[in-house]
């Protein structure tokens, strides 16, 4: 029951199989939304995945880097959906 | 004792994050895929930081992940209600067991605003 063998033989294990299947989607989506979601949650699972890393190493300051890639994620769905609306919007008829 | 406590966090939030990427593969529809990713990914990564706070037990982790954990639960909402009106205005079909669209016809065409009403409703106006 170490920690470091639950991190290596099932945590990290689980979070690859979901980027995998997050993966699957994001080249598979059917619509350019699809592709958004997936890519959000990518960047979420990376997070998941640096936290784990960080216990396993035993180092603090991997988990600074969490702090950016929400910052990053959060503002990369704004845009992309911002825009992507500007695009559809008929305002001249 | 603590490092059992953490792993079990730690177990927690990646089986969340499992369950959502099913979810996102194999949801038939965008909202439901939506749904299943943004619940599913704000707990699972709120339970790992969490564990990892747990096992570390340093009060400016403790308050860095805290940080993290709020702007988290703060921001994916949002996101994903930008992702949800954006995918309603241009269009995109309903799974086809779906019962009630209570969106139907209350976004303007023309300028995307949100008009409350439906127009084309005659009944309840």
């Amino acid at each position: 029951m170490n920690i470091a063998n639950v991190i290596i033989y099932f945590i990290l294990p689980m979070l690859s199989l979901s980027m995998l299947m997050i993966f699957i989607r994001l080249f598979k989506g059917p619509s350019l939304i699809d592709k958004v979601v997936a890519l959000d949650l990518l960047v979420i699972v990376a997070i998941g995945i640096f936290s784990a890393y960080a216990v396993l190493t035993e180092s603090v300051v991997i988990i600074d880097i969490s702090l950016i890639l929400a910052l990053i994620a959060f503002l990369s769905t704004i845009a992309f959906t911002y825009y992507y609306e500007k695009r559809n919007k008929n305002i001249n008829g | 004792m603590e490092n059992l406590v953490a792993l079990i966090f730690l177990v927690i939030g990646t089986l969340f994050i499992f369950i959502a990427s099913i979810g996102l593969l194999k949801m038939p529809d965008i909202y439901l895929r939506m749904s299943a990713s943004t619940i599913g990914a704000t707990f699972g990564v709120s339970s790992m930081l969490l564990g990892v706070a747990i096992y570390f037990g340093q009060m400016n982790l403790l308050l860095h992940v805290t940080g993290v954990i709020i702007f988290l639960i703060l921001t994916v909402p949002v996101g994903a209600h930008m992702m949800g009106r954006i995918s309603h205005i241009i269009g995109l079909k309903m799974w086809d067991k779906t019962v009630v669209d209570d969106l139907k016809g209350k976004y303007n065409e023309e300028t995307h605003g949100f008009e409350g009403y439906d127009k084309d409703d005659e009944s309840k106006s």
